[in-house]
């Protein structure tokens, strides 16, 4: 009978594969002579380095053996440790490491090949990638820029990674930069573009929500000339949460300074002829002129027959004096009936437009079941909008109104 | 539904029976049953009834594991910590040794993870103790290792020239 708790070496090392603190794993040597060696020959040990001393990193995988794994490395390092930087992730790279945090000095340079690993599956970046033209990890599935400035002027920059289900970019490019995206089955991109800059996003993706938060951008229109090559002569436009194609739900947002806003009326009433899926659409946008209003949503709800829920938020700028007035809409007969709508939410600040928008809804949404009507401070005339909601509630007693003061 | 019996036999001649749908999570026994065709029961001479009955809760236990189902994926870790919790670090080792030999993956990662933990933040003379491990090495051995990890030199653990001699 074997002496007991004694295992065979083959054993021990699928033990140590279990193991992920590379301090315990290196301890293991000062057990017996027959300990000494082991753990450098452990196959596929996956060790997480949280913050490490690079020195150490370093000296362990002299001696560590090549099958060695990481599955985490997060290195903050500064600018004095360059070269042990750059020696280090060039290890993690060829110890195929899975998932890397990493924050180096922005004068550091970092080995090329990061970019084109295939291990990789978590990469967040927090460094200027200036120079890199291309990301083409095969394996990444969440990528995360931040701090980064893309690309010299005129130059493309381009994300080749299959398998990336979640990006979050946060950077700063030069004039004319161009970012292409062809990532199949991105579903999640939440974007911070801090330039004054035209950008141009090329985008090959398809079930995606988009969250763009352009605050500072001024011309923005390069990203709509080129998705539906529409007029250039947009003034402002800031897409939050926008999603494309095959999406089945949406989210826009448009503040539009009402010169250039026939121009986004219209590139967004192309836009959605690409929604043939679209289930569910809110709209949260400012205007100065309700007509626009007017013809915004009507554009965007006659190219949305499929959509089942509708969210309109639609106000008017306070500040201008065009909000005063009280245009009547003569709002365009759709083309098509809102057959499948059966559930509408709709702010309204108590101008005769607003109420119109409601009627026009109410008769195109021949199956809608709910409306809930929501009104903010800005009603002046609450005995009109109290009037207006006894006369619906009695002239479609089919659908169910609720409404609620925001 | 083929629910056919296998009944397995331990070292000291104790029967155990588990459908052969659990017991074909061990591939030994799965190719003993394949060539053999035994009558009276799979003989497993290197496995004591003490962890045969372990092992074949697990089988049992594992049959039919989910694939898709996340709720039921979680109840099954939460057996399987539970299922090594209250064994004791001789029987561990012995069931690692049992499912390595009856070639059951689960198993034997889940022991080996569980030995891992183990380790994971104990002193040198705590897993000594845990593998049952006499420190062999001589005082010289033990001087330079400290000499070195004082220096800080270049090397963790000792230098190349000693990992040609103490290899064997």
């Amino acid at each position: 009978m074997a002496a007991k708790n004694v295992l065979p070496d083959e054993l021990i090392e699928h033990i140590f594969s279990f193991m992920n603190i590379p301090k315990d794993l290196i301890q293991t040597s000062r057990l017996a002579r027959r300990w000494r060696y082991f753990w450098r020959s452990a196959p596929a040990t996956a060790l997480n380095f949280d913050d490490p001393s690079l020195k150490f990193f370093l000296r362990f995988f002299q001696h560590a053996s090549p099958s060695t794994a990481i599955h985490r490395l997060s290195i903050q390092c500064c600018s004095d440790k360059a070269d042990l930087f750059y020696d280090s992730l060039s290890t993690a790279i060829s110890h195929h490491v899975r998932d890397l945090h990493i924050s180096p000095p922005s004068s550091c340079p970092v080995p090329i090949s990061l970019f084109s690993t295939c291990n990789l599956k978590t990469l967040k970046l927090h460094y200027d990638v200036e120079g890199v033209s291309e990301i083409s990890c095969s394996d990444l599935e969440f990528l995360v820029l931040k701090d980064s400035e893309f690309g010299k002027a005129n130059s493309v920059f381009a994300l080749r990674t299959p398998k990336l289900r979640k990006l979050e970019m946060d950077y700063y490019h030069e004039p004319d930069t161009m970012l292409e995206l062809h990532t199949p089955k991105l579903s999640s991109f939440s974007f911070t573009n801090r330039s004054l800059n035209n950008s141009l996003i090329v985008c090959t993706f398809g079930n995606l929500n988009i969250d763009i938060d352009d605050a500072v951008s001024k011309k923005m229109h390069h990203w709509f000339k080129y998705v539906c090559s529409i007029s250039n002569r947009l003034q402002r436009l800031r897409a939050h949460r926008l999603s494309i194609e095959k999406a089945s739900h949406a989210w826009v947002s448009a503040t539009g300074e009402y010169r250039g806003l026939k121009e986004i009326t219209i590139a967004l009433g192309k836009l959605f002829r690409f929604y043939g899926n679209l289930r569910s659409l809110e709209l949260n946008a400012s205007f100065e002129n309700s007509k626009n209003i007017a013809s915004f949503a009507s554009l965007m709800i006659s190219n949305c027959s499929s959509i089942e829920v509708l969210i309109l938020r639609l106000t008017h700028c306070p500040k201008s004096p065009y909000a005063k007035r009280k245009k009547v809409l003569n709002l365009p007969p759709l083309s098509c009936k809102l057959n499948k709508l059966k559930y509408i939410v709709v702010l309204v600040e108590g101008m005769d437009s607003d109420l119109e928008l409601v009627r026009f809804l109410l008769c195109s949404a021949v199956n809608l079941q709910t409306m809930v009507i929501a009104w903010n401070h800005f009603v002046h005339k609450i005995g009109v909008f109290e009037q207006f909601r006894d006369t619906i509630s009695q002239e479609y007693p089919r659908v169910h109104f609720l409404f609620q003061s925001s | 539904m083929s629910t056919k019996k296998i009944t397995l036999l331990s070292s000291d001649n104790e029967l155990f029976t588990v459908d052969e749908e659990a017991a074909n999570q061990s591939l030994t026994i799965k190719h003993l049953i394949e060539d053999t065709e035994p009558e009276n029961g799979v003989p497993l001479p290197q496995v004591h009834s003490k962890i045969l009955a372990k092992v074949t809760e697990y089988l049992i236990k594992h049959a039919n594991e989910p694939d898709n189902d996340a709720a039921a994926k979680e109840e099954l870790k939460n057996w399987d910590d539970k299922f090594l919790e209250k064994v004791n670090h001789e029987t561990l080792f012995d069931l690692i040794l049992a499912a390595n030999y009856l070639d059951i993956k689960g198993l034997l990662d889940l022991t080996c993870q569980t030995v891992a933990d183990l380790m994971n933040g104990m002193s040198v003379v705590e897993v000594r103790k845990l593998f049952n491990i006499v420190n062999d090495f001589t005082p010289e051995d033990e001087a330079e290792v400290r000499k070195r990890r004082k220096r800080g030199t270049k090397t963790i653990g000792p230098s190349n020239d000693q990992a040609n001699q103490s290899n064997h």
